[in-house]
């Protein structure tokens, strides 16, 4: 059924596969900029990626005005007006950001100082804030989850208040994302689960709660159908680009689904467990998806039904009764986390990631303040979260 | 050639812009009340900064209601000031009218992009949970209950809460 009204909005440009970091200097060209920022962090600067960046420059006649590549693990404000002093002065005029979640929010929040002509990101914190056109931004994932590359969001750690800060608008979308699957072949096994199984979870998300629409329903199931059928092979032939780019790419769907849909309760409870424990992102996902689905499962039972032709193929549609569909669903994606558990060691509780119980009832109290829960379907209290939580714990 | 019209001023939806200056007072004054008398609401009013300020708006410049922190309540405002530490703004007179009469629950109307929110997020959760409290207090169960996710259980406090924000809170603003 179609919503009574729906918005959707994604200008980013997909360039996806062979070759592709080879047409970032066309592109920058191509939106008026002739000195680029790259950044990036250590890890991917060790690891090799940040010289297959700038070596796609070679003989395309193009200057890059700065490179920094020592953003943190957790983007913050301080490193945001840090490499924001280095744009300016150099003189630059776009930025290319190369790395995960934390370095393509960096990038977005020094976009906002620089494009606000701020020295204070605080001012821009909350939805549509920003007031000026930002400057020409280019995104390569160097791992497949965030969806960064395609979303309308930032989240910034600010270090003096302790918080962390979120901003939309749709400004901060990209111009184009670039998905080369050289960028991730070398991703880990354990880093490259959990990664996935926060694309999974956008998707799945995007699909069944409040704002879903038409069209990101699109996205999100051709997202869940890439990622069923190529994550657990990612993992375990991490060097095969094909499976890599199809990674990167649901990635990528996830990413534009979720932006135009909202997450849920998922992503609530994910938010807190990090702030409050330091559970990996991705990890939390993996630890929360199924048991929320089940949560929310009285809502969102035909969502669910649906879904599970992406996870699972013709063969378990046909072979499962209408009534048994969502609860199917639900049961392959904790055979997922399963199998990825025996593959790479994901975690699959609570425990397990490290989280001590007496954390609990803090993760409860802070994911309830989190603005994901808007568009869960299910109203959840901090007692209701610490319900799940104990359920995900051991 | 010539414009079929030329320039023209489209005139405003005063009607609507009454309605929702109406139904704006009436949360605002509510969500007052709230803040002293209804456990939950004074709960959630407690953890802000003492003088956070709120507005709800449309754009770009029909009605607007305000309400401040001050003496550990909410006090309102009416339609004063210009900016707020935390503010709801409604795209259009036509879905602040649809939100506040209310045909559509709160959560609907931010999930259909009928308004938007400025300022801590955080806090905006919190407010949510105070709108929620409103709309239980303001409508009997058989419309609330399609305005939040999951109504509250019938407590024995409520009648009594609700009774003195109808007798005084609302007309009186106490």
């Amino acid at each position: 059924m179609l919503p009574a009204y729906y918005e959707f909005f994604n200008p980013v440009k997909i360039l996806s596969g062979d070759k592709s970091l080879e047409n970032i200097p066309f592109e920058l060209e191509r939106a008026g900029c002739r000195l680029p920022m790259v950044i990036t962090d250590s890890g991917v600067a060790q690891a090799g990626l940040l010289d297959m960046v700038t070596g796609a420059f070679k003989s395309s006649g193009m200057h890059i005005g700065a490179v920094y590549d020592n953003v943190p693990p957790d983007s913050s404000d301080r490193a945001v007006t840090e490499i924001a002093a280095i744009f300016r002065d150099q003189g630059c005029d776009s930025l290319v950001a190369v790395g995960g979640g934390s370095v393509i929010d960096t990038a977005k929040g020094i976009n906002i100082l620089i494009s606000e002509g701020s020295e204070d990101l605080m001012q821009f914190t909350g939805a549509e804030r920003l007031e000026s056109p930002l400057k020409p931004f280019f995104v390569i994932p160097t791992t497949s989850g965030t969806g960064s590359e395609a979303t309308a969001a930032a989240v910034i750690f600010n270090e003096t208040r302790q918080i962390k800060m979120t901003f939309t608008s749709c400004r901060l979308m990209p111009n184009a994302a670039v998905l080369d699957p050289r960028m991730t072949v070398s991703v880990p096994p354990r880093i490259t689960a959990a990664t996935g199984m926060d694309a999974l979870s956008h998707a799945v998300e995007a699909y069944t709660c409040l704002q879903k629409n038409p069209l990101s329903d699109a996205y999100a199931t051709a997202g869940i159908g890439l990622i069923s059928e190529n994550l657990l092979r990612a993992v375990t032939k991490g060097r095969d680009k094909r499976i890599r780019l199809a990674m990167a790419n649901a990635s990528t769907m996830a990413g534009i689904a979720f932006s135009n849909s909202m997450v849920g309760m998922v992503h609530s409870l994910g938010h807190a467990t990090g702030g409050v424990a330091h559970v990996p992102h991705g990890e939390a996902m993996s630890i929360f998806l199924p048991a929320v689905l089940r949560y929310n499962m009285d809502r969102i039972e035909e969502e669910l039904s649906e879904l599970l032709y992406c996870v699972g193929g013709e063969a378990e549609v046909v072979q499962t009764s209408v009534e048994g569909r969502a609860e199917r669903t639900v049961e392959l994606i904790e055979r997922l986390q399963e199998d990825l558990h025996e593959a790479c060691g994901l975690p699959r509780t609570l425990g397990e990631a490290g989280v001590e119980r007496d954390q609990l009832e803090s993760i409860a109290k802070t994911a309830i303040d989190d603005a994901s829960l808007t568009f869960n379907p299910e109203e959840m209290t901090s007692k209701d979260a610490l319900g799940v939580l104990e359920q995900v714990y051991e | 050639m010539n414009p079929s019209r030329r320039s023209f001023y489209p005139g405003r939806k005063k009607g609507k812009e009454r309605c929702v200056a109406l139904f704006l007072f009436i949360l605002g004054r509510t969500l007052q009340s709230l803040s002293r008398i209804d456990p939950a609401t004074r709960n959630e009013v407690g953890q802000w900064e003492e003088g956070f300020s709120i507005m709800f708006r449309v754009f770009p410049d029909s009605p607007k209601m305000s309400l401040q922190k001050k003496d550990g309540v909410l006090r309102y405002l009416g339609s004063k000031g210009e900016d707020a530490d935390l503010s709801i703004n409604f795209k259009n007179v036509d879905s602040a009218l649809m939100t506040l009469t209310p045909q559509k629950s709160i959560f609907q109307a931010f999930a259909e992009h009928r308004c938007i929110v400025m300022g801590d997020l955080t806090v905006a959760m919190s407010l949510m949970r105070c709108l929620n409290s409103a709309l239980i207090h303001l409508y009997p169960r058989i419309i609330s209950k399609r305005l939040v996710k999951r109504p509250p259980p019938r407590s024995f406090n409520m009648p009594l809460i609700r009774l003195r924000l109808f007798l005084v809170g609302i007309p009186l603003g106490k």
